[in-house]
């Protein structure tokens, strides 16, 4: 898929922006607190309708606007799209596709980001690792999402249920009204997650044994607080969840929350037979974390035919000489890319086909051909 | 201050209605100020007497003006079968259909915890009595589709299955009359899953 065009109304810092992208490779240039990561959050939102940096959209609306539009054009193997988000400071978010109104975003255009947030991926807690596969599987399956949003209703609740004070039999009783759509729910995300990790794994290890040049091993895995093996079927999900959810009963009334489902799993990782969250070393962090990452976009590939955009945000300050060289290696030109970078790293020299640079400053964004002084901005730069 | 007090006073008023905002309540406020004063007259004694007039039916929970409702009192409906509904709007609803031949059963509401509703607020312990009273053979749940209405329907369920009377669930599923093209995938997977034999 290739993102053409994007247009920017109050977004962040930019006031009013257009950018006309190379189908290949994009290198936006410029200072600190410019905008470089502004337009990528930009494209990452069209992707999911979300934004990769914050929950709160009322961030993305530029100070003193009450909303911000993002109108792109794409082309993905279905067609042309033209989409418009508009979204206000009260809440309402009006997206049209080719000038219909829709419902909801449909999500059309992929996207996988990689920015120095990431680098907590192995070492933090389960839930950005959580976050991360969410993310990734809402993208490859659309029903995902969806079941996703319920199984955190009804978690939020059911623990309120366990905090409330009631009496014992009561309780009980109020529990097993929802325990069925937990289940139900629960069993679902854990089957995608099963699925998906089982695909990544063998995917990401492929990339980091070449990465490390064969002589480390990178192995994924879900772990998962309810006795499932990996190849489990969904009816053995639910038998499972059934099952582990009435042995932990009590132990729920104690503590007052809901202590079994895929809000407690995580993803295990590890280099050569050693936990990564322990053990890795800065640098095999981000290995590891470049092979999740590149494993996604062949995962969305194998999923649609087609790769999704990749945003890189100032990751090459990220890594060192070798696994740079490697990234760019693998940015293939089937893959539309999207680099920030300060205007130090020197990436023209690195990669081997033209890029269209840009030159982003103060929330302007003006094409600039590298080599040449560029005076777009009225002044030397 | 734009407004006189009585404006102001006018406006806020509207605010409080579902869906109104602030400007909706402006020109409905400079609306009613046009209106003969006739006319405002018959909205005040229509909203009055509403209020006054109508209240729950005893016996299923739904708006009435008289005790108990046209639809318990219609002797031509089946009194075995019961249909569970959140708000009374749903009889309203169910009711369009015209094929519906049974009673109802407003619960006012869905267990909620969030909200602080469990099920003591609702009115199943009614449902409860009306079922030992009469011969039911079958409870409809009609709650919403969504994990409130669900687990409202679940715990109804439960609690009917030591009684011995057949409990259904209406079905969720594809819209008639459209193309299963043009069906969201949430519901199209729903419509697969509740699939029947033929």
């Amino acid at each position: 898929m290739q993102l053409k065009k994007i247009s920017l109304t109050s977004f962040r810092n930019y006031n009013k922006v257009e950018v006309l992208f190379d189908p290949f490779l994009n290198i936006l240039l410029g200072d600190n607190a410019q905008g470089k990561t502004n337009l990528l959050e930009s494209i990452f939102y069209l992707s999911g309708g979300s934004s990769n940096r914050t929950f709160q959209d009322k961030e993305l609306i530029k100070w003193e606007k009450d909303s911000f539009t993002i109108s792109a054009l794409f082309e993905t193997r279905k067609g042309n799209y033209n989409l418009q988000i508009l979204k206000s400071l009260d809440g309402k978010k009006d997206i049209k596709v080719n000038g219909i109104e829709q419902k909801g975003l449909p999500q059309v255009l992929k996207a996988v980001v990689f920015s120095p947030d990431d680098l907590n991926l192995v070492k933090g807690a389960p839930s950005l690792r959580r976050n991360f596969i969410d993310r990734e599987i809402s993208q490859i399956y659309s029903l995902y999402g969806y079941n996703l949003v319920n199984y955190n209703k009804i978690l939020r609740q059911r623990n309120k249920l366990l905090k409330l004070n009631i009496d014992r039999n009561k309780l009980m009783k109020n529990l097993e009204a929802w325990n069925d759509q937990l289940i139900e729910y629960g069993s679902f995300i854990i089957l995608k997650r099963l699925e998906v990790v089982k695909k990544l794994a063998m995917l990401s290890r492929l990339i980091y044994r070449r990465l490390t040049d064969n002589q480390e091993n990178l192995d994924v895995s879900y772990y998962s607080n309810l006795k499932i093996d990996k190849d489990f079927t969904i009816d053995q999900i639910k038998d499972a969840y059934f099952n582990t959810l009435t042995k932990k009963r009590e132990e729920e009334v104690k503590n007052r929350t809901t202590l079994l489902g895929p809000h407690r799993d995580d993803l295990i990782i590890s280099i050569n037979n050693k936990q990564a969250r322990n053990y890795a070393s800065q640098g095999q962090q981000r290995s590891c974390i470049l092979a999740l990452k590149l494993s996604i976009i062949e995962l969305i590939k194998a999923q649609y035919g087609e790769y999704p955009l990749l945003l890189l945000d100032d990751v090459f300050s990220e890594l060192d000489r070798k696994r740079r060289d490697f990234l760019i290696k693998e940015i293939k030109s089937s893959v539309q890319t999207f680099i920030t970078s300060t205007r130090e790293n020197n990436l023209n020299e690195e990669i081997a086909y033209p890029a269209k640079n840009f030159l982003i400053k103060k929330g302007e964004c003006c094409p600039i051909s590298y080599g040449e002084d560029n005076e777009c901005f009225g002044e030397n730069l | 201050m734009f407004y006189a007090e009585s404006m102001a006073r006018l406006i806020e008023a509207f605010k409080r209605l579902p869906g109104i905002g602030p400007k909706t309540a402006q020109r409905l406020a400079y609306f009613i100020i046009k209106l003969p004063k006739e006319e405002v007259e018959t909205i005040t004694r229509a909203l009055l007497e509403a209020k006054e007039k109508i209240t729950l039916c005893s016996n299923c929970g739904n708006l009435t003006e008289e005790q108990p409702c046209v639809i318990c009192k219609d002797m031509k409906r089946d009194i075995g079968l019961i249909c569970v509904v959140q708000e009374p709007r749903d009889v309203l609803a169910m009711e369009k259909t015209g094929e519906y031949r049974g009673i109802y059963h407003v619960l006012q509401g869905a267990i909620s915890p969030i909200d602080g509703i469990g099920p003591e607020d609702l009115k199943i312990k009614e449902l409860l009595a009306r079922i030992s009273d009469n011969k039911v053979r079958e409870i409809i749940m009609a709650t919403n589709p969504n994990v409130e209405g669900e687990a409202t329907a679940m715990y109804i369920s439960r609690l009917m299955k030591p009684l011995d009377i057949k409990v259904t669930r209406i079905a969720h599923g594809l819209p008639v009359g459209g193309d299963l093209e043009y069906a969201d995938e949430v519901t199209l997977a729903r419509a697969l899953e509740g699939r029947r034999e033929f």
